[in-house]
């Protein structure tokens, strides 16, 4: 038996000295021109910058990529490739490129590579999202070489915005590239502060700096991204130093890492908005129930019972206690800061008892049944934001039962199959973002009425629907005067509020985790991008 | 031998078939890849032109008819979200979890025969009750805490191995391995540990138990008898018999772990297929989802066949053709 013995020492010496050969693995802190590594939740899909505008995507393609128009950390247009544009009438504009801009691979930029990007980016085979929504209505040509008309169909107040949202590539190398040769490097070579170095799919990219970029120099030589999508990993990493920076830290941990040293969190309020949906299309509503368990006429439609709901929820309350600071409550369809913010609509605060009244005078005293859906995997705590809005409309006697699913199940129930050609659900819980920045973008998707040969209304799944408010909008996104447009987006925003046409609960707060010795402004686009990752000074 | 793994080859035909058409049918029942996808800000025609263009708005069965028709001529389909072939996609995340795989089973098997061997020997010495104590932990602590622990400790408070990932690899016959670097030997070890512990207190207590039951056997007093020494004994009688239902666990549970390994994958951000057969999962990535299932069954199929050739070099009663054989 003395063999076993042996075998079993010598395995563990073995493991003993093995343990004793890795000792010390450890990564260097980030310097000054060395190596900035960043853990993103999500996992890029792919170099291509044409292909599918997700966070993920676009925060990588803004490294290698430039754009006409840039956004800043409040999505409001600056300079990008273009140094200047002005709307020489309602349906043109003109946008002057920068001189001495080069592509990754020393050839200079033209127009010609301006209108080459915006044609792929409307005609990538199977994208997802081909960006036509954004260019469709554009016709490019080119004035002299350094200067590109842009003419619209409709006076057209964001087209720099738009134009913000596609990358510039080059002509040349772009002419037939697949997506695959974006991933492979191949096609990769854009204007942007970074030069693509690598790309394996899961596991991570890598950039290097370019150092002829036309912008101010990034402090960093080489950039690396991976993506570890469990919120626990994503925070040892953090802490084990194998990464100098993260997105999108777990709220569970933010209290410990605020405490932990050598680590600091920087945050920056979204532009999106997590918000309650009523149906308002229907007579009848399907998980609408008397609290006899009868058929009621959907009692969303009557402002009052809007306007009860709107006040029996604490949302300063949900975003403190079950968002743990994540979440920033919301009074209107974006945070402040965007274009179409109207800094005159206040929080509702919560009252009980006038909620109470203004059910009773709609008819209902003693409140009614309905069933609130929502995800259960799509926003933070979304499925705990449910139960916490269901109790307090509970207490006003709208007795709320919750059912929550993956989202994949949700978006499909929720945008159709339901009765009357609309959303399965009668109240849901649901996310809006807009890439653009400006509030337009809501409105004409959320609050416009549902109108499929426009295309207004998109995602108005439950059918909100008010004329008046409608011609406003529409009059809004032909108005070129930027106060004018602000004045008129304001006036609606501050309407739809009044009319409860949603309920904004929350505006989502992403918050970085870093190693304390850098630093990052949050942007409202939650775009991680390394080029603004500062060493302190 | 030939004819009988011609008639395996066929019937993994028939199972191969049967499972596109429930795969099929499956990704098709759980909601609509369009909804979760398409911006919010494509209006409706475009979300019309999306669903023409993923051929969504076809029926099912001309659908799947256009699959086969694909499958056939080895395109299983382009990814909705990478915009690449399904099969190419799964292939460049194959090498990172079968090299997982290989190195948990691997350590699974150094650690839990020799442990079992000893446990099996001297069932009533300290040891083995420590060992058979440390078995149950092994088999009961939930995968993801041990993970998050094992990055705990080792990771963040003593620092010796990287939290996550994969770290260096050397590219041989155009496949990255990271076994042969350091830096991906460091990364390798926690989730293999992580993956083989499971493994290992099963393996531990299977040759634990047959030993135990080969041991009293006649063959093995009589080998006694015959004066052959103590370590040929338990080298070759005990072992070989021991083996057999070892084999055929580890050959399952290396399946297993190919195919299911997601936890610890996503644990440790390992860039291997059941973190993406999960994000496919999330985003409704059809042509992904329906080419991993069929690599799956493929490779298991593949690996049964082994552990049944393997069987009857074990065991020269055994035949792959059973019933002519005897």
């Amino acid at each position: 038996m003395n063999v076993q013995r042996r075998t079993f020492l010598g395995g563990a010496g073995a493991l003993l000295a093995a343990a004793s050969l890795f000792q010390g693995a450890r990564v260097l802190a980030a310097e000054r021109d060395g190596t900035l590594t960043i853990a993103f939740a999500s996992e890029t899909s792919s170099v291509d910058p044409h292909w599918h505008i997700v966070t993920a995507n676009s925060s990588v393609s803004q490294h290698i990529f430039d754009r006409l128009v840039h956004l800043d950390a409040t999505q409001t247009p600056v300079p990008g490739l273009a140094t200047a544009w002005k709307s020489v009438d309602d349906n043109t504009w003109e946008f002057v490129l920068r001189e001495g801009v080069t592509f990754h691979d020393g050839a200079p930029l033209t127009v010609e590579d301006v209108i080459f990007s915006y044609e792929r980016a409307q005609n990538v085979p199977g994208a997802i999202f081909n960006l036509r929504a954004y260019l469709g209505d554009k016709t490019f040509e080119k004035v002299d070489e350094k200067t590109l008309r842009v003419r619209t169909q409709q006076s057209n107040p964001l087209v720099p915005i738009e134009l913000s949202t596609t990358a510039i590539i080059s002509r040349r190398i772009g002419e037939g590239a697949t997506s695959a040769d974006y991933n492979s490097g191949k096609a990769a070579i854009g204007t942007g502060p970074f030069k693509f170095v690598e790309y394996v799919p899961g596991a991570r990219i890598v950039m290097e700096r370019h150092d002829a970029y036309w912008g101010a120099k990034p402090e960093w030589r080489k950039v690396v991204i991976q993506p570890i999508a469990v919120g626990g990993s994503r925070v040892a990493a953090l802490q084990a130093g194998d990464v100098d920076m993260i997105d999108s830290v777990p709220p569970a941990d933010i209290a410990h890492l605020e405490s932990a040293a050598g680590v600091a969190l920087e945050r920056g309020v979204a532009n999106r908005m997590i918000f309650l949906s009523f149906d308002q299309g229907r007579k009848v509503s399907p998980f609408v129930r008397g609290k006899d368990g009868s058929e009621i006429p959907n009692p969303f439609l009557d402002l009052r019972v809007r306007q009860a709901i709107n006040l029996a929820i604490d949302k300063k309350a949900i975003a403190a206690r079950i968002l743990e600071g994540n979440g920033q409550a919301a009074e209107q369809l974006v945070p402040p800061g965007i274009f179409g913010h109207n800094a005159g609509i206040k929080l509702v605060e919560p009252d009980i008892a006038k909620a109470k009244a203004l059910l009773a005078e709609a008819g209902l005293p003693d409140g009614f049944r309905v069933t609130l859906h929502g995800p259960n995997d799509r926003f933070i705590r979304d499925t705990a934001v449910v139960q916490a809005v269901a109790q307090m409309l509970t207490r006003i006697g709208i007795a709320t039962e919750v059912e929550t699913m993956p989202g994949t199940v949700f978006y499909k129930r929720a945008s159709g199959g339901g009765p009357e050609d609309g959303s399965e659900f009668s109240f849901f819980l649901i996310g809006y973002g807009a890439a653009t920045g400006e509030v337009s973008a809501a409105l004409r998707n959320l609050v416009h009425s549902f109108d499929k040969s426009k295309g207004f209304g998109s995602n108005n799944r439950l059918r909100y629907s008010n004329r008046e408010l409608d011609a406003m909008i529409e009059k809004g996104l032909g108005t070129l005067d930027d106060d004018a447009r602000r004045a008129l987006f304001e006036e609606v925003c501050a309407r739809a509020m009044n009319d409860v046409a949603v309920l904004p609960l929350y505006y989502p707060i992403s918050v970085w985790g870093m190693k304390n010795s850098l630093t990052y402004a949050g942007r409202t686009d939650e775009r991680t991008l390394a080029f603004d990752v500062t060493m302190k000074a | 031998m030939l004819v009988s793994l011609l008639r395996r080859l066929i019937q993994a035909t028939f199972v191969l078939v049967a499972m596109t058409v429930i795969v099929f049918l499956g990704v098709n029942v759980i909601g609509n890849p369009v909804d979760i996808l398409i911006s919010p800000q494509a209006d409706q025609a475009e979300r019309t032109r999306l669903i023409a263009e993923f051929g969504l708005d076809q029926p099912v069965w001309i659908q799947y008819f256009e699959f086969v028709k694909g499958a056939l001529q080895g395109d299983l389909g382009t990814s909705y979200v990478f915009n690449e072939p399904a099969l190419k996609i799964i292939l460049q995340h194959l090498p990172a979890t079968l090299e997982l795989a290989v190195a948990a089973t691997l350590m699974s098997v150094a650690i839990g025969i020799p442990l079992g061997l000893y446990a099996g020997l001297r069932p009533k010495s300290l040891p083995t009750r420590i060992i058979m104590a440390g078995s149950i932990l092994g088999f009961s602590l939930p995968t993801f805490w041990v993970g998050m622990l094992l990055i705990l400790c080792f990771a963040v408070y003593l620092g010796w191995f990287p939290s996550s990932g994969r770290g260096d690899t050397v590219t041989v016959f155009g496949i990255p391995w990271s076994f042969l670097t350091l830096d991906g030997l460091q990364h390798m070890l926690l989730p293999a540990f992580n993956l083989a512990l499971f493994k290992t207190s099963l393996i531990l207590r299977l040759t634990r138990a047959g030993v135990q039951e080969v041991m009293p056997q006649d063959y093995i007093r009589l080998a006694r008898a015959k004066g052959l020494s103590n370590r040929r004994i338990v080298a070759v009688h005990v072992l070989k018999n021991v083996l057999i239902p070892v084999v055929t666990v580890v050959g399952l549970e290396f399946g297993s772990i190919i195919a299911f390994s997601v936890v610890t994958e996503k644990i440790f951000a390992w860039p291997g297929m059941g973190k993406l057969i999960i994000d496919s999962i999330n985003v409704l990535d059809r042509p992904v989802m329906v080419a991993y299932l069929m690599i799956i069954v493929v490779l298991f199929i593949l690996i049964n066949l082994v552990v049944d050739v393997l069987y009857t070099i074990l065991d020269p009663r055994i035949r792959l053709n059973a019933g002519r054989g005897r």
